[in-house]
């Protein structure tokens, strides 16, 4: 099944917007940090937090929903979606496929943030010292720490079978995790909504958004550990609902 | 003969219209069954019905002797090769990829896909992107996706869709020679020409209804083809108070019995009424149909 999805990413439109994001990020990052160089004296950490700033608020999420959207955009053209439902798979094993193959396509968007916040860092910028560690740490807890938003997409892609609707409410949580973030009042939210999940967990270590964690235990497990459980929710409830819908 | 589809009191309503209606279908094993129908009439509905691909309103459906139901559905599939309302395909990925999909979803063996690829003859394009194909070839990728996991039943709605005269015949040729080899085939048309030479049963549907469930030879039974009187004087039949329509001949008269024709023959030649040739019509079996479809059917 998870061998199906990944033929089907061949040649698809995923990979154009998982590359353009990051590197937007990258560039805007490295702008920023060049322009401010007098009041950004912290080298890498604080190159590397201009760069997941915008990318950690929205960037990163906006583009779960878009790579989410094309993923499914495929399977809503023209009568593939029977070809799904006479394939006498379980609902369970299409839905986690898709998200696999979603996950795919985030994890190549992260590889591309971390090394393309490495060659500006260390080609563009010429920062000094080693190569920080903690960037390729912070790159790969954020896969895991997605994979809610990748079930909520991937679901809503599949229900409402249109590429933007799906895409509007990832950018409306968006708008509302930076409010959660950025809020005392709101921030319990942002510990649940999987935007906002994104956000703290991109933000580990960062100098740029006040209130962001630490890179330690205390910090990265309750993220993780929340990411998991909630997308293990998610799951279960998306294989209830393509029970319901699929036999209209 | 045993039965692979058999329904009973089959009905979809969407909203307030009845799009299938009390249908009680009986395909039996190994035939190519012509399923027939005007646009509209309930084709592809109740082929998604069969697929479990969309629920009945009520009425049941039995499938190799098996109800189906959501939980044995899966199972049934595993037999069952379908295409409904057009092919499905990845137009982004070649039609080996797309072959290759369906060959992970099933887990079928590789000889399977080249097997499929062959029979629809497609080997040779099976490494063009799908969405450069002509409408024939992805026609005929759509088979290739259904025939790929040997189905013991073969649904397809509307496959000659689109096809050019020698596409249409080559699908002809293979849908025949399927069912020789014991596949029951079920396919769909709106037009009666393109499958009358290759269904040995066929159901015809007209406003969600089947008006017709039988052989060739049992439609032709059903329908009265018009009787053209050849007389110099159609003036004086009419005169009579024959029901008739003149034309260039004499007259042509709509739906008459034998016992009628011989009553209106007795009659004219009483009356000293020339008759030159009393005939009936030659009727296509498109003409039975669009007689059948246009007056309701005689079910
Ligand atoms: N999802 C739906 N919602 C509402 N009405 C529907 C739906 N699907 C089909 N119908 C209606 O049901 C009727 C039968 O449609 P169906 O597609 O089964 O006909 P068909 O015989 O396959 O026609 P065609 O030859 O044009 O393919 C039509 O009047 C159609 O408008
Ligand atoms: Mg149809």
């Amino acid at each position: 099944m998870l061998r199906a999805e990944l033929i089907k990413l061949r040649r698809s439109a995923v990979w154009p917007i998982a590359l353009a994001l990051p590197l937007l990020a990258v560039t805007t990052g490295t702008i920023n940090y060049a322009n401010n160089a007098d009041q950004l004296t912290g080298g890498w950490v604080a190159f590397n937090s201009q760069v997941v700033l915008f990318y950690g608020l929205l960037f990163f999420s906006l583009g779960i929903g878009l790579l989410a959207a094309t993923t499914w955009r495929a399977e809503h053209r023209g009568t593939n979606w029977n070809l799904l439902l006479t394939t006498s798979r379980r609902p369970a094993a299409l839905i986690l496929a898709k998200v696999a193959a979603t996950a795919v396509s985030v994890a190549f968007m992260q590889a591309v943030l971390v090394v393309g916040t490495l060659v500006s860092g260390a080609f563009v910028l010429r920062l000094d010292g080693g190569v920080p560690w903690q960037l390729v740490v912070v790159g790969a807890i954020a896969i895991i720490a997605a994979l809610p938003l990748v079930v909520v997409q991937s679901l809503l892609s599949m229900l409402l079978k249109s590429f933007a609707a799906p895409v509007a409410v990832c950018l409306a949580g968006c708008v509302l995790g930076v409010a959660s973030v950025t809020s005392v009042g709101l921030r319990p939210l942002s510990h649940v909504l999987p935007q906002a999940i994104n956000t703290r967990a991109l933000n580990l270590g960062s100098t740029a958004l006040a209130g962001s964690g630490s890179l330690t235990p205390d910090g990265v497990l309750p993220i993780l550990l929340t990411a998991l459980g909630l997308a293990a929710v998610c799951v279960a409830l998306g294989v209830a609902a393509i029970r319901r819908v699929k036999l209209r | 003969m045993s039965a692979v589809i058999t329904t009973h009191g089959l009905t979809k309503t969407f909203r307030n219209q009845t799009a299938v209606d009390s249908l009680d279908l009986y395909v039996p094993q190994g035939v190519v069954y012509g399923f027939l129908g005007p646009n509209g009439s309930g084709k592809s509905t109740t082929m998604k019905m069969l697929l479990g691909l969309t629920r009945p309103t009520s009425g049941g459906i039995t499938l190799f002797d098996r109800p189906l139901t959501p939980a044995s559905r899966t199972d049934l599939l595993r037999s069952i090769g379908s295409m409904i309302e057009a092919p499905p395909g990845y137009g982004h990925l070649t039609g080996l990829e797309n072959m290759r999909i369906v060959q992970h979803m099933l887990d079928l063996a590789d000889t399977q896909i080249d097997h499929a690829l062959a029979t629809v003859r497609l080997t040779a394009h099976r490494d063009k992107l799908v969405r450069n194909y002509s409408l024939g070839m992805k026609q005929r990728l759509g088979v290739a996706m259904a025939l790929a996991r040997e189905p013991a039943l073969l649904v397809l709605d509307e496959p000659t869709n689109g096809l050019d005269p020698a596409g249409i015949e080559e699908i002809r040729t293979l849908l025949v020679e399927l069912a020789s080899e014991g596949i029951t085939v079920m396919v769909s048309s709106h037009l009666l020409d393109e499958i009358d030479r290759m269904a040995d049963v066929l159901g015809i549907l007209s406003g969600g209804k089947l008006i017709f469930q039988g052989t060739r030879g049992e439609l032709f039974e059903h329908s009265t083809p018009d009787l053209i009187i050849e007389t110099p004087d159609p003036g004086a039949a009419l005169a009579l108070g024959i029901t008739a329509t003149p034309v260039l001949e004499g007259l042509r008269l709509s739906g008459i019995t034998k016992e009628q024709t011989a009553e209106v023959v007795r009659r004219l030649a009483v009356a000293g009424v020339p008759i030159h040739e009393v005939r009936r019509v030659r009727q296509s079996l498109e003409d039975v149909f669009m007689d059948l479809t246009g007056r309701g059917g005689l079910l």
